[in-house]
């Protein structure tokens, strides 16, 4: 058990506050969880994605998952009910109307969009959760103690945890393909789209190439993209065809889902501070996160 | 030396001349509707496709000096190449945007598309999709709307050992590729494969708005087969859903499909088809108070159609268009010389010696070949087919 003098234990915590309380994009200190400027998303064309399902099957053959027969998900019958990744399948598509042509509907593909300022990493208790440097927000086991807070913190309901287990059940939820990033590889979604509804890259220049694109083709694109600015942006961006709240995107804020005290509190669970002494200090620290200046969010 | 300079003085000329056309949008003298001339609404320096060649007699190429079926397999690893038929595509494309609707660039030779698409995923260039996605896109954007599928194995043949390999789709894949196409041919539509062939409905009845007479009854199948027009000469910018369509593909050649003419078309729009032969004639010619009947050669002419004849496209006898000659009259018009080479046995009813001798109206009489010939003449009682010669 690490243990932390008091002083050096005030000065991270002050730091922690004071940089959550300043701008996005300067989370959370430390060497995990940082945001570097150079992370890498993907951006989801949601007018391009034909609804092939190939990702579902990619994702659930790179992570060692059961699955059926690649040609199985040809069949388009699933798109009769709406799904939620769960912890059998990381990623899922669903189908929604299209006025416009209504023999080919909208197809979203959805996962975790891994934000830039993650709730569920906020949430978690103990760490498992962390954002890593190229984007990825994974869930270590070792640490894990299955409270599930990271479930009810994210605003996009994505992490699952494996129920029907009675040992060790896991959070499920989609890695970045965080293992075979390691390796260079493209995650596997992005890897097998055929017709690169996925596009991986670096998450600014997603940003510039879809702005461009609904710039070029504004009968083709609202003009939304989506996670750009979403609970202080995610790596996951996406372009649509209609509202966003038409194919069930939440609608929220500019601002980090985590509040600045919330993130103070886990940090006392996560160093097991003696609490008397640390609600005293708690005081004191929200006291200076109201003083600072308020221009979190934009 | 004065060549040189005048070949210069032309080119500046010329330079000159398409600066005007290339002047930037916004500036006097260009609309500022890129899609007037260019294939792309965002026409940049390096990429500026042309929808249709602006510039005079550099004209946009047909389907026809297309190729005919074409292999591609330069990026497959999962698969076996794909055939595909392009004449038959370019020729649906006609009813689009033309070959511009898959190719970046009509002026002058194509460029592959590799030279723009990247052939891997992980790139600097994010702008543009890679190659397979390039390709795939153009493919799906159709297929998935007439077919409602996303089915790889309708185009890809699969590959040993690949993931596909032992699917159920892939073993149905018949041998020697793509329908047994090669390269160069065309082949035609996968019928098997669940492509659901144009519709070809028989007569069509409209209601129309027009006083003289609200009812057009348009027989579609005399049009497309008869008259040999092609769809390109009336269907315009339709959704390929609207002739190949899964759920209607069982609607038969004699199917109706009454219903009021599209209110979105012009009036002018939607005589065009019709006003390239029907000019002359008057507006009851179409406009009548009820559906009309098919039209009857026997009623109209007095002359019925034997089933060769019937067969016939109209100008083989009556030429094309509206200064069409009078149709010829007696077989040798068409059928010079027949009776030299004529041989009887064919009907089924060989002639004896004495019976060859005789001119063909001696039984025939005048010429009515459809009805049983008058044996009484000559043989008292006697009677075809009772009684052969
Ligand atoms: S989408 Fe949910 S699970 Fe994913 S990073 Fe954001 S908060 Fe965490
Ligand atoms: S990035 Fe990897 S884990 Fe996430 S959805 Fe794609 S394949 Fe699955
Ligand atoms: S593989 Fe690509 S096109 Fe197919 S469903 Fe997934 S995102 Fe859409």
């Amino acid at each position: 058990m690490q243990k932390l003098d008091r002083r050096a234990f005030l000065k991270n915590t002050l730091a922690l506050a004071g940089a959550a309380g300043l701008q996005a994009g300067t989370a959370h200190a430390g060497p995990k969880n940082a945001l570097s400027p150079d992370r890498m998303g993907v951006l989801v064309d949601t007018t391009v994605c034909i609804g092939c399902r190939n990702c579902e099957w990619a994702c659930k053959t790179a992570h060692g998952m059961k699955t059926p027969p690649i040609e199985s998900y040809e069949d388009r019958a699933v798109f009769s009910a709406m799904r939620r990744p769960d912890d059998t399948a990381l990623t899922v598509v669903n189908a929604y109307p299209n006025p416009r042509r209504p023999e080919v509907p909208f197809t979203v593909k959805v996962q975790c969009m891994h934000c830039g300022r993650p709730a569920c990493v906020s949430a978690c208790i103990v760490g498992a959760l962390s954002k890593q440097e190229n984007g990825a927000v994974v869930w270590d086991d070792a640490k894990c103690i299955g409270c599930r807070y990271c479930m009810i913190a994210c605003p996009f309901q994505v992490p699952a945890f494996e129920y029907r287990k009675a040992i060790e059940p896991k959070v499920m939820k989609c890695d970045f393909c965080f293992e075979r990033r390691k390796q260079d590889g493209l995650p596997a979604c992005v890897e097998t789209c055929p017709v690169e509804a996925l596009t991986f890259g670096p998450r600014e220049e997603l940003v510039r190439v879809a702005r461009d694109r609904v710039k070029r083709r504004p009968e083709r694109y609202v003009s939304h993209v989506y996670g750009e600015f979403e609970v202080g942006g995610t790596d996951w961006l996406y372009l649509a065809g209609t509202d966003f709240a038409g194919l069930q995107f939440p609608k929220l804020g500019r601002s980090p889902a985590p509040g600045v005290s919330e993130s103070i509190q886990h940090g006392i669970f996560a160093y097991f501070v003696p609490p008397v002494s640390l609600y005293a200090l708690l005081g004191l620290l929200m006291w200076i996160a109201k003083n600072a200046p308020a221009e979190e969010g934009d | 030396m004065r060549t040189f300079l005048g070949v210069c003085a032309v080119f500046l000329f010329s330079a000159a001349g398409q600066a005007q056309v290339h002047r930037r949008p916004g500036t006097p003298g260009m609309s500022g509707d890129c899609l007037r001339c260019h294939a792309t609404a965002a026409p940049t320096r390096e990429r500026h496709p042309l929808s249709n060649c602006p510039r005079p007699g550099k004209g946009r190429r047909s389907a026809g000096q297309g190729p005919g079926a074409i292999t591609m397999g330069e990026i497959s690893d999962q698969y076996g190449p794909v055939t595909f038929s392009h004449r038959k595509h370019a020729d649906m494309a006609e009813m689009g945007e033309g070959c511009v609707s898959c190719h970046e660039d009509t002026d002058g030779p194509f460029r592959k598309c590799a030279a723009c698409h990247s052939t891997s995923r992980r790139r600097d260039d994010l702008s543009k999709p890679d190659l397979k996605a390039a390709l795939h896109r153009l493919c799906v954007d159709c297929h998935l709307e007439w077919g409602r599928s996303t089915e790889c194995l309708f185009c890809h043949a699969p590959k040993p050992g690949t993931v596909r390999a032992d699917s159920p789709a892939a073993n149905a894949f018949p041998k020697g590729g793509r329908d047994g196409a090669l390269p160069g041919t065309e082949f035609a539509a996968p019928a098997a494969k669940g492509f659901p062939r144009a519709r070809k409905p028989g007569r069509l009845v409209f209601e129309t708005n027009f006083e003289g007479g609200r009812v057009v009854t348009f027989f579609h199948d005399d049009h497309a087969e008869r008259f040999g027009l092609k769809c390109v000469d009336c269907h315009r910018k339709r959704s390929c859903a609207s002739c190949h369509d899964p759920a209607k593909a069982g609607a038969g050649p004699q199917a109706e499909a009454p219903g009021p003419a599209r209110k979105t078309a012009s009036m002018e729009d939607l005589h065009r088809p019709c006003a390239s032969c029907h000019a002359d004639d008057s507006c009851a010619f179409c406009h009548r108070d009820r559906p009309a009947e098919r039209f009857d050669h026997a009623k109209k002419s007095g002359w019925p159609l034997n089933r060769f004849h019937a067969r016939l496209a109209c100008r083989r006898c009556h030429g094309a268009g509206p200064a069409a000659p009078k149709p010829p009259s007696g077989c040798d018009a068409c059928h010079a010389g027949w009776q030299a080479k004529f041989e009887h046995k064919k009907t089924g009813a060989p002639l004896n010696e004495a019976h060859r001798a005789l001119e063909c109206s001696s039984c025939h009489g005048e010429k009515e070949f459809s009805a049983p010939p008058a044996c009484g003449g000559c043989h008292e009682g006697r009677s075809y087919p009772k009684d052969r010669p």
